[in-house]
């Protein structure tokens, strides 16, 4: 029989304790003593209670336990109508509309048909609704199917595992999944049947790595036959989303030790079992607690530029509606004062005008906001909407920006942004390069060597420690081992695994004759094998202690026992291992493989120093005791085990050097000659060091240095600023010329790059000074830095490149980051080395608030997360560093080349497709009002709007809104070709010259021109002869307005095709058969505008015609030839 | 366009070096993108000035034809036969608008015979007829003569609220304002025969306005007359059932309310039988007019108007002045750009 018990104690859900009759005395007695905060899941299998699964369920009704069951859904049956109304009248655009109905009903305002201002609201709230529904059935059916899923759970009565659904499963069960079996809820391991104790684990639906991991059991179920016989209890983290980090401390019932467990226990929902035969476990966190579903609740709100355009022109349209109200009420007050006391004779005055004045006056002010609402077209927001998801659903059939997957989007709402990219902050590993990794050479003991062939025959103990290394401090593991086979000389174990840097270098030592050919959680058997290729000698390890690679670390090291020797392997970054090197290194072999490590980054290699250290056993006992300490900390647990891993990593003795290569992707270098052409700022940020990311960028034509000046003369050389072109590689202008560009882009790249590298010697001063004067210090050199730097790139003619690096960038970040920012966006590019993700993620968080145009961040890794999600547009780059990235990407694509396509085709047909699509929004229901407005001017500012109430609510949106929709999808302000030729083109939109602040108000005047032509020539040429009736001349006024701003939309498209054609001729075509069908159906409709056959009489009147043919040539004219001279004489760039 | 073909040939180069360039083709469809420079505009400003001026002048000539006599009989015009030096728009006024008639006598003359079919006309000026609470002040169903009550809309005239509590048929400020002067025109001594048949629209007669069955007894008894009529609606026209009620013409006229605050409403057609069968020859003529409606207490105006027409409607010689002066200004604009464009020889760079 079995009992758990889950009990989060923070908060008042502490007495949610379920069923604690054993444990609830010690539980109580731990959590007043422990600093381990709150969540807790203990397991007894002792308790007598009744069995699972009545046990559960019964226990889930009453204390409502967390079970793993899964609900996504946001609506059911009953909620669904008041939330879904709920949620969606939280757009001001439906709160607006309503307010004007609500009015609209107060008989005293009332200014269209009751019953047909209902229309538009409903359309939208009713088309939303379905599209929610649709969608949460959706998630509805999925949901149950997952729930639905089998799995095996322990159960106490039988003490057999038994069948049960996921959705019955709680915290606290003891669940068993077998091979190619999905992970129902976050387990941590109890047994395994795989004898090494571990597991392995596809992880694909978590990260998208296609490479397996292994999984350990907490090393105190080692020795532990039956853990679901066993009473103990797990204090953990509270449910998070972070899949990347786990701490846990196990007690038992039988003896006090505290023992850990961390991320390498558990197993997370939605990971598949792979190879090892079945596991075991406990579920800690369940259903919505898992991490998985909580890291899937992605909230992202990002607005494009554009919509602070919008609400500025929203702001000025208010205005103008506010204007034109007060005006249209005051001169209503004041026209039907005029008659004095004779207005009750007057047949056509039936409310005394004397009576209530400011009630009057303000009735009639809301009966204008009524009929002139669209002047603030908040339906635009709604139609933005669907065109944004029309758009990118039109970028994602894109051919171009295909290579095996087509680009994917997340977010809707930034297609505009694409078009005004300033900046890229992009990663390099993985994002330039395609993160194929490829083992160049080793440099051990100032000697390269490429092959084993050139390895001394002799034994040589430097280069086996080395080797070692390379084969031992890793993370890799094997999968399909072949015992039988394993005594075999030449057998080649396949090495898995998570980083794609250890499995290169074990690939690369087992090439060389030290070949790791078995690995378990505490032991790995090397084998070397002699030059000969005759001899094998197998050693075994035992694993002490492994201290993991963080991207802060920048390094990773093992430490290992054989032979009654302990020794530390290590691994990293130069500059995180080079400090800690022990003084009794030859200072020769640290120059010669400096030397060595500048050669490789010159090629563009990236490096990697090996270094290692015997132990003593005091030492490491001492040492050990501390690091347990550290590591089961639940506070700062990574800083913790970072300092006790500090501090064993020292007095290192240095082996060698190892360089791998990263080819560039192809079409990088010519996308980022475009991309530079085009005027958008590149700034590279990698973690590898500068030699390395300056070749790179060499490479990818990021810069040109076209040959080698050196620096002595430069007097800026001798104070904290170097300025230098650096190597020069031989091919850099044959590369650029080949390429089909313009001749102004071609002379463009020509142009030789000034490097900049900024550059203090502050690290000299740091044993000098005191920490408080050394900040001073710091602060004022930084500073000066930067202003001599700003001067520098100032008088600067050639482009400008600027190189920090990682040390002085955090000293930036923390004194000057905005003025370094500021300058540094002056710069053609800028290369940032040996950066770290918290720095990627805060510089774009700095640039955004110091930049005028729109950040973009391209990167692949988890390392990029932070700066993808806090650009403006993040873009991210399926790659073999899993799916973080692509999962925090608001756009994600198989390669940086199809930026180019992205920004320069796309980015800029979205940007100009949608100004056009709001300045015309706000220039045609300026002008529908306009012409409502004029009318007031001659039927006594009353109100009436002479169209009928079902043209005012439909004109600006079903009679006209379809061309302008499909000009936004469809139009090319360039075409697609031109763009990628022409790069420079970009600056068009990139400077917003599609949308400028004054475009507004060009279009409100053109509204100006265009109304009053519309209603004054129907006027005149209708006022002499003036026995028209009202819905006579409202359907003139209405026909001249649809004609107008059909043809308009042709006007204004530069480029005409089939869809805008199609759609002006289907508006027309709808405003036709509506208004001769209503005109003929319509005897009584409403009890007082029924227009009936007025349509049909119009359409006979010669008069009718010609005024029309008249209005439609009038009114456009001036936007035509404004147009003509514009394009003739001024070129849209400047 | 310049630099199209060029755009071409790179394509085609662009394609043969990258092959994924050919999905293009896939997304192409057939497009055309006129760019509007001085080059495509210059024939289109040429178009317009040709076709516009020769519009502009047909119309001026069309409606130069149609002729007009206008008689405003508002006050001075119009003075009372009864009572001596009073107009009698001030005969009305004197008698606070109760329900006093007047008449007066205006002799006139015509300059010119008016040939062919003549109209005649009665004008109000300054009158808001489109007046917002006005224009609803009407039950389209009691016209269509549909039992039950008079629309809501119809306030303050939807029943005779202080006296018999019935509804008014016809309800609604519309109707009670109906235009009730009497206007007849005599040749010299002769009267000029008219018709008030065939003056309303032909399909608002036949399907709009409807009289309810057994009408006599809707308009006499269960309903009441609107307050400012002199007669019920069944008087209207009680000669011609057909033209009586409801779908008496002068009332569906006066119904269809006018679109600007001047405005006039048909009110006779010329017969053309003997004296008139050419129209009205030119000489001497006398309005009589029974002036019982009053415009003076909103500063309005009545007029009296005889017209002919042509294919155009009415005279109105704006639309055709309007075409030319846009003509001429899209023919100088041509010259001027035309000039411009030989002068300084606009490069040729394709804009955006």
């Amino acid at each position: 029989m079995g009992n758990f018990v889950f009990a989060p104690l923070l908060h008042r859900r502490s007495k949610l304790i379920i069923n604690g009759n054993t444990d609830e005395t010690s539980m109580n007695s731990q959590s007043s003593t422990a600093e381990y905060k709150d969540y807790r899941v203990s397991y007894d299998v002792t308790s007598n209670i009744e069995s699972y699964p009545w046990y559960d369920i019964k226990n889930r009704k009453k204390h409502k336990s967390q079970t793993n069951c899964i609900r996504t859904t946001r609506y059911n049956i009953l909620t669904f109508i008041p939330k879904n109304l709920f949620e969606q009248f939280h757009r001001v655009a439906n709160i607006y509309f309503a307010v004007l109905i609500g009015l609209n009903w107060v008989p005293m305002i009332n200014a269209l048909a009751k019953t047909v201002a209902f229309i538009p609201l409903t359309v939208i709230l009713v088309i939303t609704g379905v599209k929610d529904l649709v969608e949460d059935l959706k998630r509805w059916r999925s949901d149950a199917k997952i729930n639905k899923q089998l799995t095996e759970v322990y159960d106490k009565t039988s003490r057999t595992f038994v069948q049960c659904k996921w959705q019955d499963l709680s915290v606290g069960s003891i669940v068993r999944i077998r091979a190619d079996q999905t992970v129902p809820a976050d387990i941590l391991l109890l047994s395994s049947a795989s004898y090494e104790s571990t597991c392995y684990l596809d992880t694909a639906a978590i990260d998208g790595e296609t490479n397996l991991k292994q999984k350990i059991i907490p090393s105190c179920f080692l020795n532990i036959s039956k853990p679901e016989e066993t009473k103990f209890e797990l204090h953990c983290d509270q449910p998070n989303e972070d899949i990347y980090h786990f701490h846990g401390r196990i007690t038992f019932s039988s003896d006090t030790n505290i023992y850990p467990c961390d991320n390498n226990n558990i197993l997370l929902r939605g990971c598949v079992l792979r190879i090892t035969d079945y596991v075991d476990g406990i579920i800690v966190y369940a259903g919505n607690q898992t991490k998985v579903i909580r890291s899937s609740k992605k909230t992202s709100s990002k607005h494009s530029r554009i919509e602070k355009y919008i609400n500025r022109d929203v702001l000025c349209s208010s205005v103008i509606l506010i204007f034109l109200c007060l005006l249209g009420a005051g001169l209503s007050l004041r026209l039907e004062r005029s008659f004095g006391n004779k207005w009750i004779y007057i047949p056509f005055i039936l409310d005394n005008p004397f009576q209530n004045a400011a009630g009057h006056f303000f009735t009639s002010a809301l009966r204008f906001v009524i009929l002139f609402q669209v002047m603030v077209p908040i339906a635009l927001y709604v139609s933005l909407d669907i065109v944004r998801v029309l758009q990118m659903y039109r970028i994602g059939r894109d051919k171009n920006l295909k290579y095996d997957h087509s680009i994917s989007c997340h977010t809707f709402t930034i297609n505009e942004d694409l078009g005004q990219i300033g900046y890229i902050f992009s990663d390099k590993t993985g994002t330039l390069t395609q993160n194929e990794l490829i083992f160049r050479a080793v440099s051990i003991g100032g000697v390269k060597y490429s092959n084993r062939s050139e390895l001394p025959n002799e034994h040589d103990p430097l280069i086996h420690q080395f080797l070692t290394a390379l084969a031992i401090c890793n993370t890799s593991f094997m999968v399909h081992e072949q015992r039988e086979l394993m005594y075999r000389l030449d057998y080649q174990p396949k090495y898995e695994g998570d980083n794609a840097d250890d499995l290169v270098l074990c690939q690369a030592a087992s090439d060389f004759g030290v070949r790791m050919i078995s690995r378990s959680a505490k032991t790995i058997v090397v084998r070397y094998i002699d030059s000969t290729d005759t001899q094998k000698e197998d050693i075994e390890y035992e694993i002490l202690c492994l201290l993991p690679f963080d991207s802060s670390r920048r390094r990773m090291s093992i430490i290992v026992r054989t032979n009654n020797k302990i020794y530390l392997y290590i691994k990293g970054a130069e500059t995180s291992i080079l400090p800690n090197l022990s003084d009794s290194n030859d200072q020769d072999l640290k120059t010669i493989t400096e030397q060595h490590g500048m050669d490789f980054a010159e090629q563009g290699y990236r490096s990697l120093l090996v270094a290692y250290r015997e132990i003593s056993f005091e030492d490491f006992e001492n040492w050990f005791e501390q690091y347990q300490n550290a590591a089961n900390a639940l506070d700062n647990h990574e800083e913790a085990i970072a300092d006790a891993a500090n501090r064993i990593e020292t007095n290192l003795i240095l082996a060698g050097l190892t360089a791998v290569e990263d080819k560039l992707q192809d079409g990088v270098p010519k996308a980022i000659a475009t991309l530079r052409c085009a005027g958008i700022k590149i700034w590279l940020l990698t973690g590898d060091k500068q030699a390395t990311a300056l070749s790179t960028a060499q490479a990818a034509s990021l810069i040109n240095m076209a040959q080698k000046v050196h620096s002595d003369n430069d007097s800026l050389s001798s104070t904290s600023l170097s300025s230098s072109s650096s190597s020069s590689s031989q091919n850099n202008e044959s590369v650029i010329t080949a390429w089909d560009f313009s001749e102004t882009a071609q002379a463009h790249l020509k142009q030789r790059t000034h490097m900049i590298y900024y550059k203090s010697q502050l690290n000299e001063m740091d044993q000098q000074s005191d920490t408080q004067h050394q900040a001073t210090i710091d602060e004022i050199r930084t500073s000066e830095t930067i202003a001599r730097i700003s001067q520098d790139i100032t008088v600067q003619q050639l482009p400008v490149c600027l190189v920090v690096t990682g040390d002085d960038l955090s000293l930036i970040l923390r004194y000057r980051p905005k003025e370094f920012i500021r300058v540094a966006g002056q710069c053609q590019s800028v290369i940032l080395c040996r950066v770290s993700a918290t720095q990627k993620r805060e510089l774009v968080t700095i640039a955004k608030s110091v930049f005028e145009h729109r950040i973009l961040a391209i990167g692949d890794g988890a390392n990029d997360v932070g700066m993808i999600r806090r650009s403006h547009c993040g873009v991210a780059v399926r790659g073999r560093e899993g799916s973080q990235a692509v999962a925090a990407g608001d756009f994600a694509v198989d390669r940086f080349e199809c930026l180019l396509n992205l920004l320069l085709v796309h980015g800029a047909w979205c940007f100009t497709r949608t100004s056009e699509l709001i300045l015309y929004t706000f220039m045609h229901n300026c002008q529908f009002v306009l012409v409502i407005f004029y009318y007031q001017l001659f039927n006594a500012y009353s109100g009436t709007a002479c169209l009928h109430s079902v043209y005012l609510v439909l004109y600006t949106s079903l009679f006209t809104v379809l061309p302008q929709c499909a000009a936004a999808l469809f139009d090319e302000h360039i075409s697609a070709e031109r763009a990628l030729r022409e790069p420079e083109l970009y600056q068009y939109t990139l400077n917003g010259k599609s949308y400028r602040k004054h475009s507004y108000w060009i279009n409100i005047f053109d509204a100006i021109w265009q109304s009053t032509i519309i209603f004054f020539i129907n006027y005149y040429s209708y006022q002499h002869q003036s026995n028209i009736d009202v819905l006579s001349f409202g359907f003139l006024l209405t026909f001249s307005m649809m004609t107008t701003s059909l043809l308009h939309v042709l006007i204004q498209t530069s480029r005409i095709d089939w869809s805008v054609v199609g759609s002006t001729i289907l508006s027309f075509l709808v405003f036709i058969i509506f208004t001769l069908i209503y005109d003929d159906v319509c005897v009584a409709c409403s009890p007082y505008e029924n227009p009936y056959k007025v349509s049909y009489r119009t359409f006979r009147q010669g008069r009718f015609w010609f005024v029309n043919l008249f209005i439609l040539i009038t009114a456009l004219l001036p936007r035509f030839t404004v147009k003509c001279v514009y394009n003739t004489i001024r070129n849209p760039l400047n | 366009m310049p630099g199209q073909g060029e755009t071409e040939e790179d394509h085609e180069q662009q394609k043969s070096k990258k092959p994924a360039d050919t999905a293009f083709k896939q997304q192409r469809l057939p497009a055309w993108q006129p760019i509007i420079t001085a080059n495509t505009a210059l024939p289109v400003f040429l178009i317009i000035g040709l076709t516009f001026i020769p519009i502009g002048i047909v119309l001026v000539i069309t409606s130069e034809r149609v002729l007009e006599h206008d008689i405003d009989y508002t006050d001075t015009n119009c003075m009372s036969t009864t009572a001596a030096n009073t107009t009698c728009a001030q005969a009305l006024e004197n008698a606070n608008y109760t329900g006093q008639t007047c008449t007066c006598r205006i002799n006139f003359a015509l300059d010119k015979s008016f040939d062919g079919d003549v109209y005649f006309y009665y004008g109000l000026i300054n009158y808001y007829q489109n007046h917002r609470r006005y224009v609803r002040s009407r039950d389209d169903n009691q016209l269509l003569g549909k039992e039950g009550a008079a629309a809501s809309e119809c306030q303050p005239f939807q029943k005779n609220s202080t006296g018999s509590g019935k509804d008014y048929a016809p309800c609604g400020a519309i109707a009670n304002s109906k235009f009730n002067d009497t206007l007849s025109l005599l040749y010299g001594s002769e009267n000029v025969s008219v018709t008030n048949l065939g003056i309303a629209w032909s399909t608002d007669k036949a399907v709009k306005f409807k009289n309810p069955d057994n009408a006599s007894n809707y308009f006499s008894s269960t309903h009441d007359k609107p307050p400012n009529w002199k007669l019920s609606a069944w008087e209207l026209d009680e000669p011609n059932p057909e033209n009586n009620g409801y779908q008496n013409e002068d009332f569906i006229v006066w119904m269809r309310t006018a679109a600007m605050p001047t405005f006039r409403k048909l009110y006779r057609k010329l017969l053309r039988n003997s004296t008139f069968q050419n129209g009205l020859p030119k000489g001497d003529y006398t309005l009589v007019v029974t002036y019982n409606y009053p415009v003076t207490s909103f500063a309005g105006r009545k007029q009296f108007i005889i017209s002919t027409t042509s294919w155009m409607g009415g005279k109105n010689p704006f639309l055709g002045w309007s075409y030319i002066a846009v003509g001429i200004v899209c023919m100088i604009t041509f010259v001027v750009f035309f000039i411009l464009h030989k002068t300084w020889k606009i490069q040729n760079r394709p804009p955006m």
